[in-house]
């Protein structure tokens, strides 16, 4: 490839895989909330792409229902955790210092710290970043990739990966769509070009049946996996 | 963007792997990178010098090599990437590629791996 070296001395192999390592982890997190009982959801998206409102609003739909906790990553402060506090649930926070992602290590102790036992879903709303989490698997049950149309409808394209290895699209803020000049049908389109199996949902706070289909997705996956389908 | 703490990980193998064969310094850094991981070799090798500084990996060269995905379809089809394509287009060659056979999406499998394969020492 590049850089060819002669051998001047013996040759150690190694072989040390370091995402490997994170898979692993990434095991046995999924071991340990299956025994839990906990559906976890991983909430991946650039900053400013809505992730904390959504949860919020699946939050404020399924809290009655159902117990709800949430693992809120921030890179220093804990503002998203207290806007998941408010809302009366348990609130995880994870500041990750200068991590750009969550990854299976971060969320395995705090699964030590906090026993689930008990709960039906654990949100856990990465860091805003659409490249870094990719390469991060934490052991959740679904990953969900949020974007706004404000990104601009260039944005799936650029970040191909995200949306090839995510188990739910959603495309967020789809109310100043003609404000900021996106067609969210391309970007739906842009999406299935890249993973034809995946769902996508179109998204606003400001349209309520929109919000409602967001938190049915959320239950009927939870529902799904409880049911052992 | 998360290179440096990648090669942190890196480092610490190395170094540990090293000591454990009592060497006096070592010469060359062979690692792998899986094409869809989202790794730029050269700024990890900026990292990984500039963690390297002081030990005995200081003056290391390094060699690095990608490691390719496999290519499969729900049709049954199976295969290897087209190797022709420029490094850095592979990325989104890979993710867009469509199956040959049948002209649906593929599934990419593998090429996630960041590995430390060699070291070579005195």
């Amino acid at each position: 490839m590049w850089n060819t070296f002669l051998a001047t001395g013996h040759i150690i192999n190694i072989g040390h895989d370091v995402f490997k390592e994170n898979r692993k982890l990434a095991d046995k997190n999924r071991e340990t909330l299956k025994k839990s009982g906990v559906f976890s959801v991983n909430i991946m998206g650039a900053i400013g792409s809505g992730k904390t409102t959504l949860i919020e609003e699946a939050i404020k739909a399924l809290g009655s229902k159902y117990k709800v906790a949430a693992i809120a990553g921030d890179v220093i402060a804990d503002m998203d955790a207290s806007r998941f506090e408010k809302l009366g649930i348990k609130t995880i926070p994870a500041n990750t210092g200068k991590e750009c992602h969550l990854d299976a290590h971060i969320v395995n102790d705090l699964l030590k710290k906090n026993d689930l036992s008990g709960y039906d879903i654990l949100f856990i709303e990465n860091v805003g970043n659409l490249i870094c989490p990719t390469d991060f698997d934490l052991g959740e049950d679904m990953k969900i990739v949020v974007v706004s149309v404000s990104e601009g409808d260039d944005i799936i394209l650029k970040h191909p990966v995200i949306f090839k290895t995510s188990d739910l699209a959603v495309i967020n803020k789809i109310d100043i769509a003609e404000a900021v000049g996106v067609n969210p049908e391309t970007m739906v389109r842009d999406v299935k070009s890249l993973n034809d199996k995946i769902p996508v949902l179109l998204t606003s706070k400001k349209q309520e049946e929109t919000v409602a289909a967001w938190v049915k997705t959320i239950e009927d996956a939870m529902l799904e996996k409880k049911n052992g389908n | 963007m998360h290179e440096y703490s990648l090669a942190m990980d890196l480092m610490e193998s190395v170094l540990t792997t090293a000591e454990d064969n009592n060497a006096k310094i070592v010469n060359r850094i062979s690692v792998k990178v899986g094409r869809i991981a989202h790794v730029n070799p050269m700024q990890l090798e900026f990292c990984l010098k500039s963690i390297g500084e002081g030990t005995i990996a200081e003056n290391a060269s390094y060699s690095f090599e990608y490691i390719d995905p496999e290519i499969k379809c729900a049709c049954g089809y199976f295969g290897k990437p087209d190797e022709t394509e420029d490094d850095l287009d592979m990325l989104e060659y890979l993710v867009s590629l469509i199956c040959p056979l049948c002209g649906k999406n593929v599934e990419v499998i593998g090429g996630t791996e960041l590995v430390v394969d060699s070291i070579d020492i005195d």
